[in-house]
Order: C-alpha cells, then sequence, then structure tokens
C-alpha cells in the first residue's frame, strides 16, 4: 500500500479542502443539495480511500460525517447552525486525524466528536420529505430528444440503424463510476454508436451525476442484443432498454436536410470516428508527477539551456555554412520553446494558498465579534510553485492583520456610517513578467497616532516628532521590531510583524507596497515574479569578473564623467536631473578596493534599494541575459550581497548581485 | 463446468482473500502469479479460463501483462485489480483489453459478480 500512500495524502488533503470550501458555501446557504452531494462524495471518498489504505480510524469517522451528510442530503435533518459547526467541528478533527494518520503518529481520541455526531443523527430535527414522485418513466425518451436528434435518429433508420433510449442505474456504492461508465460505453459501442448521453459525456466523467444516466443508441442489433450486451458489464442495478419509434419514410424537414445529412453522415459513417471521440473525452487530463521528477527535468533544461548560449557562442566564430547556421537557430528556437514550456510546468494557479482563506477569516471574524466579508479574485493566476509555497504565510498574516487591525467592530462601523458588515479583498492578476497580489479591506486604514505613539516606546522616533504622513507611518510599519498590536493577541501576534512579510517578499524577488486612507481602508500590494528559475539581469563588469543585476531593480544606466561625482557630507552622491543620488563603488562594496576613475566617462547603474534610488560605479556594462539561477552551495551559506550564481554562455560564472545587502555590506 | 482462474497480485495477503473468495464461489484457482512476468508465462502454460490482474507490481506492472496476454489470446477474459485513485490506469488497462475491473478493498460479491459476469 505504501505506493498509494502519497496519491492517498494528496488526494486526501483535496477532498479534506474540498469539505471545508463546501461547509462554507453550506452556511451561505444552508439547503443547497449540490453542495451537499459535493460533500457527501467527498465523505465517502475519503472513507473508501482510507479502508484501503487499512486507516480503520480515519475510515470510521468519515463513515460518521458520511452518515450526517447523507442525512442532511435526504432532508431528514436540517442544516442549521448546530449542525454546521459540528460539522466543523468534525472536518477540524478530521484534518488532525488525517495528518496524524499520515505521519504515523499516535492518534487522538476523538469519540467526543463522533458522539456529538450520533447526538445530532438520533436527536436531529427531521424535515417532512417533500414529495417529489412525478416521474414519468415513459415519456423519458421523449423529453430528452431535441429536434436535431431527431433527424439525426431518422437519417440512421434510412440506413438500417435501430434507435434505443437506455436507462441505466448503476449499484449503490459503486467505486468509479466513471471508469464504470467507461465500460458501458465499451460494451454498447461493440455493437453500435452512442449518440447522446444524459448527463453529458463530461459529467459522467466527472462523476457529476447520482447513480442514473440515459443514452441514446443505434445500433443494427435488436433490442435483445442489446440488453445482452448490457447484462454483461458489472454493478447495474436496473437498466431498461426502450426502443425509440423510428420510420424512415418520414421526411427529413427540409430547412435541416442538408447540414443533417452532413452531421449524420459524419456520426454515422465511421463508428470509429464517434467511438474515437467519445473514448478521448474519457482519457484522464491530468497526470499526477512527483515534484522531485519535475524539478529534476527544470534542471535538466536549465542546463541544456545555458548549452544552447555555450554552443551559440562559440558557432560566432566559425564560419558556417547555411545549413548548419538554419540547425543552429532550430536548436535555438525549440530550446526556448522547451524552456518556457517547462517553466510553465512548475505554474500553478495561486488557488491553493487562496482556498484556506474563507475558512480563516470565518474564525478569525467570530473570535473578534466581527462581520466580515472575504472575496476572493483570480484565483486562477499561475505563478511558480516555489513561490506559492512561500507566499502563503505573508498572505495569512496580512490578512490576520486586516481582520484584527483594519476591520473595526460592527457597532464602530454603524457608527462610523459603513455596512455593519466588513469587506477584505484578495486578488491575484498577471501584470506584464509579474504576478499582483492585493490584500484591501475597507477598515479604518492606519491609525497614524497608534503608529507614532508606538514609534517612540519603541525608540524608533524621537518622543517630540512632529505629525507622520501616511507613507511615513507605512514605513514605520515596515521596520523590523514594530509590531502595532498592543497586546499580544492570538491573531497577528505570532512573532511575524510587517517587516518579516517584507523581507519574505524581498526574497522571492519581489516588492511590497501599502496604501491607507484613514477611515476608509488599507491595500496591500506584492508584486512578485513569475518565476525564481529564470530572471533577466544586466550584466556587468567589475574588477575583470563579471556580475549580474537583476533587471527589475534597475530603474537606468548611465555614464557620467568625473566632474558629475560630488561629494556631500564625505559620501560620494551624483546628480542626475537635479535629483542627487547617493553613489556606491561596486569594486569598493565587494571588497576589492577602490575603482580607479580613470576614464572621462563612467559607467553608473541606477538600481531601486527599498524605494530609494542608488547609484553603483562598476567598470563596463555587458549586456542584458536571460540567466538561469544557481543557490551557492551550502559550503559556502549565505552570502551577504550575493543572491546566487550563474553559468554564462561562455562558460564562466557570473555572481548575482543583491543590491539591498550588499550596500550595507559596503558602507 | 468450473471454471480456471488465475490469481495475479504482488502480496500474498491479497492472493489469499481472492482465493479464499473465488473458490468459495465455484471457481478453481489453477494458478498465483507475483508479478506481471509470472503471470504471462503461466497464462501460457495454463491456460486460465479467467484471470485477476493487480496493477501496480514489481518486475512488471498489469497494464504491461494485460497487453502481452491479450497479444498472445485476444479472448482473454482479464478483470483488472486497483486501489481508489488509480482511475487513469484502469482506464488503461480497459483499454489494453481488461473485461472488468475491480476496486480494492475487495467486496466479495463484487469479486463474484465480475468473475461470472467475465466468464459469461
Amino acid at each position: 500500500m505504501d505506493e498509494f500512500r502519497e496519491i492517498f495524502e494528496a488526494e486526501a488533503r483535496e477532498y479534506l479542502q474540498s469539505l471545508n470550501d463546501s461547509l462554507l458555501a453550506l452556511e451561505a446557504n444552508n439547503s443547497d443539495r449540490a453542495v451537499l452531494d459535493d460533500m457527501f462524495r467527498a465523505a465517502h471518498s475519503l472513507k473508501g480511500m482510507a479502508s484501503t489504505m487499512g486507516f480503520e480510524q480515519l475510515a470510521h469517522f468519515t463513515h460518521q460525517m458520511e452518515n450526517i451528510l447523507d442525512l442532511l442530503r435526504t432532508g431528514e435533518l436540517s442544516a442549521n447552525s448546530e449542525v454546521v459547526n459540528a460539522l466543523f467541528k468534525s472536518i477540524d478533527t478530521l484534518e488532525i486525524l488525517l495528518e496524524q494518520t499520515i505521519n504515523d503518529e499516535e492518534i487522538d481520541d476523538f469519540r467526543e466528536v463522533i458522539s456529538l455526531l450520533e447526538e445530532l443523527m438520533t436527536n436531529g430535527k427531521i424535515i417532512a420529505k417533500e414529495e417529489d414522485q412525478e416521474r414519468l418513466d415513459t415519456s423519458g425518451a421523449e423529453k430528452s430528444l431535441n429536434d436535431i436528434d431527431q433527424d439525426v435518429l431518422k437519417q440512421a433508420a434510412t440506413q438500417g440503424y435501430n434507435g434505443y433510449y437506455i436507462t441505466i442505474v448503476l449499484k449503490e456504492n459503486t467505486l468509479l463510476k466513471s471508469v464504470r461508465v467507461y465500460t458501458i460505453f465499451q460494451a454498447l459501442e461493440s455493437a453500435g454508436i452512442i449518440i447522446k448521453a444524459i448527463p453529458s459525456v463530461e459529467d459522467l466523467e466527472e462523476e457529476k451525476f447520482d447513480r442514473e444516466f440515459s443514452l441514446v443508441y443505434v445500433s443494427t442489433e435488436t433490442r435483445s442484443i442489446v440488453e445482452e450486451v448490457i447484462e454483461r458489464v458489472s454493478e447495474i442495478e436496473s437498466f431498461k432498454v426502450e426502443a425509440i419509434p423510428l420510420d424512415p419514410s418520414e421526411t427529413v424537414r427540409p430547412e435541416f436536410e442538408e447540414a443533417e445529412q452532413e452531421a449524420a453522415a459524419t456520426s454515422l459513417r465511421s463508428p470509429n470516428d464517434v467511438l474515437q471521440a467519445s473514448r478521448t473525452q474519457f482519457v484522464d487530463k491530468f497526470v499526477r508527477v512527483e515534484t522531485e521528477r519535475l524539478d529534476a527535468l527544470i534542471n535538466l533544461v536549465g542546463e541544456l539551456v545555458i548549452s544552447r548560449t555555450q554552443v551559440l557562442e562559440m558557432a560566432k566564430y566559425l564560419d558556417g555554412n547555411e545549413q548548419q547556421r538554419n540547425a543552429l537557430t532550430q536548436l535555438d528556437k525549440v530550446t526556448t520553446d522547451l524552456q518556457y514550456a517547462s517553466m510553465k510546468l512548475r505554474m500553478v494557479p495561486i488557488r491553493q494558498v487562496f482556498s484556506r482563506f474563507p475558512r480563516m477569516v470565518r474564525d478569525l471574524a467570530q473570535e473578534c465579534g466581527k462581520k466580515i466579508n472575504l472575496v476572493l479574485s483570480g484565483e486562477d493566476t499561475e505563478l511558480d510553485r516555489s513561490l506559492v509555497n512561500q507566499i502563503g504565510d505573508p498572505l495569512v498574516h496580512l490578512i490576520r492583520n486586516s481582520v484584527d487591525h483594519g476591520i473595526e467592530t460592527p457597532e464602530a462601523r454603524i457608527r462610523a456610517g459603513k455596512d455593519e458588515q466588513g469587506t477584505i479583498n484578495v486578488g491575484a492578476r498577471h501584470e506584464g513578467g509579474y504576478v499582483i497580489i492585493e490584500v484591501s479591506d475597507d477598515g479604518n486604514g492606519i491609525d497614524v497616532e497608534r503608529v507614532k505613539k508606538r514609534a517612540i516606546e519603541k525608540g524608533l522616533l524621537p518622543a517630540d516628532s512632529q505629525e507622520l504622513s501616511i507613507p511615513e507611518a507605512v514605513e514605520l510599519l515596515f521596520t523590523p521590531g514594530f509590531s502595532t498590536a498592543e497586546k499580544v493577541s492570538d491573531i497577528s501576534g505570532r512573532g511575524v510583524g510587517m517587516d518579516a512579510v517584507k523581507t519574505v517578499v524581498e526574497s522571492l524577488s519581489g516588492s511590497i507596497e501599502m496604501f491607507s486612507e484613514p477611515g476608509k481602508g488599507s491595500t496591500i500590494q506584492i508584486r512578485l515574479p513569475l518565476t525564481l528559475a529564470i530572471i533577466k539581469t544586466l550584466l556587468v563588469e567589475c574588477q575583470e569578473d563579471v556580475y549580474a543585476i537583476p533587471i527589475q531593480s534597475i530603474r537606468e544606466n548611465l555614464h557620467v564623467s568625473l566632474e558629475d561625482i560630488k561629494t556631500v557630507q564625505r559620501k560620494q552622491v551624483i546628480v542626475v536631473r537635479e535629483e542627487i543620488i547617493p553613489l556606491f563603488d561596486l569594486a569598493e562594496c565587494l571588497g576589492f578596493g577602490q575603482t580607479e576613475m580613470k576614464n572621462d566617462l563612467l559607467s553608473v547603474i541606477i538600481v531601486d534599494v527599498r524605494g530609494e534610488k542608488v547609484g553603483f560605479l562598476v567598470d563596463q556594462l555587458i549586456g542584458q541575459q536571460e540567466i538561469v539561477i544557481k543557490s551557492l552551495s551550502e559550503i559556502l551559506g549565505d552570502v551577504p550581497g550575493i543572491a546566487g550564481a550563474a553559468v554564462l554562455g561562455d562558460g564562466r560564472v557570473a555572481l548575482i548581485l543583491d543590491t539591498g545587502t550588499i550596500i550595507k555590506q559596503g558602507v | 463446468m468450473s471454471y480456471r482462474v488465475l490469481i495475479t497480485d504482488d502480496t500474498a495477503f491479497m492472493r489469499m482473500n481472492l482465493r479464499k473468495v473465488v473458490e468459495k464461489s465455484g471457481f478453481e484457482v489453477v494458478g498465483e502469479a507475483a508479478d506481471g512476468e509470472e503471470a504471462i508465462e503461466q497464462y501460457k502454460r495454463l491456460r486460465p479460463d479467467l484471470v485477476t490482474m493487480d496493477i501496480t507490481m514489481p518486475k512488471m506492472d498489469g497494464i504491461t501483462a494485460i497487453k502481452e496476454i491479450v497479444k498472445f489470446d485476444p479472448d482473454a477474459r482479464i478483470i483488472v485489480c486497483s486501489a481508489m485513485g488509480q482511475k487513469p490506469m484502469v482506464i488503461e488497462a480497459i483499454n489494453a483489453g481488461a473485461k472488468d475491473f475491480l476496486v480494492k478493498p475487495f467486496d466479495p460479491d463484487r469479486v463474484i459478480e465480475a468473475l461470472k459476469k467475465a466468464a459469461g
């Protein structure tokens, strides 16, 4: 069973998440049957998986949940707040249980929750079942056939086919329903053609049906032979084959004739095409791959990109003929495409991170006695998997902040003339080569006075400071050691402040900004690169070595003459368009001594460091290049000022500069 | 007549379980194979009426074995055995020629039904 463990873990977590999501939906609309069906299915699948793995306790617990959900589904129990809270509690227990099971830890006693569930089942309020037994057994066929189907059937009849309307009910507890449907399709297609499925093939494939489905089927065989074919398939509780009366002599309506003949011809001329079509639809759209294998592939592609660059570099010095040049161009193109295709493999939707927020906000809001509506958007925005993994915690912190400090209590909101329910928007979108993630709330905005008081207490500001501007207050919030929470509350006082959030974002080559309007709310915008594996850089030379500066931090590069460099308070600065910019000598920062300033024109690169412009003096600009980032080996450890290394096309190694830390280093 | 069954599974535990169910339903177990290679070898030698085939096995997996057996005998009646979460593999097995599928943990009634239906 161990080989299924990984699949089990991944799927079990997915089911748990979907239970959580559904329950939130159920809480909002407590009679949504589709949601209940989803939950029931999730619990049911979990139970099946757990028992397959031999995780008896997990199976037992999910079985109890399944029972409750079944009662809700059938309407014997109503989803009142007592029931919903019990379900939330059981999902929490399930989560703990699942983690303990996966990690082979000792399993906590969960009898309390079980007895809670059992109590609900026995004491549950029985709701009178509505009678909706008007099932029209005989008219099913006519009801679900539209004109086009009718015409196709008529056309089929002229070619000697018989039409059948088949209704099949699968056995209760059928596992892998979609595969069972697939075997039924296969059996039927050995003797005819399925024209239509109700529900659609896609829904059947995704198991969006209970146990019953219908097919419109044509075959040259008799009804009893069709019945025999179905008879041979397992796990069918009951089925019915009705002949659809077809009169080939009846004329096809003229306005449809041509189109229908065509349609009928394509579906009937070659049964194999239809077979093929329905079969391909059934093949799964996704393959689960171990992330390790994926990373290995992406690493290899990275190496290939480097080799490609090396080959192209060498080719420059060879006088190849046209054929060789074409081959190289092709190699270049294919490698680039491969590089982008493999980068895409690493991309995952940010939904993975967002999906835990609704539950979190619900719980936090309840805890603080606030009313909060969380609106998520852009969940499908994709970004690099490693980024997704790392951005989760910072976002959690930002949302906690919004709930804790941003949104006011319902009373305060009403006093301020706002809706008593606050709103937190969390959204993601692509913008150029970046992903923008925004967390905004319509709360009270930054309390500038409180920030000032706190900063003075912490010694970050002199006691007699003037009134702060909002940007100044924001700046303070991001300062290490600052936390506005007056007492360390359970919510945002977890030892991480805004400065920690900023550090994480910057370590991911991203940037963070905060906007706030008193009384109206705050918005925090995080900007992240799409991927960390390959970055665009500007290569510069310094003391005969090559260094790479990430292009996103570069504002401009320029040539200055010696007289442009001024000294202010013993620090060098340059004046660019009447703006004074501090100037650092890269060689000095790296500990190589001063760059000789003999040239008339000196190369200076202006970069953004924490929102400030800073100039670096280098020996020479080489040019832009995309590089594959390699981390420095563990032997070197964390070298301040160096973010990593890359192998260049000519085989040289370029160190990637972290301009933010290199200044601290050099000054 | 009593149908002759070949059981294929890499765990002795599962083979034992299956043997019990198969025999209880009046079929005869003629062989037990622990991987795909053994299954092919025994199929050719024993010519069973029915085969149960696990998917994940060492040496040669069930899907490859199904393909090989069907190549040898296009009328082979093979029931593929899978765990939950192996849907793509079950579909692949059916495309390769498996007549039916069983999902672990086995429900004895389901096993008997599958055997009887496949035996036709």
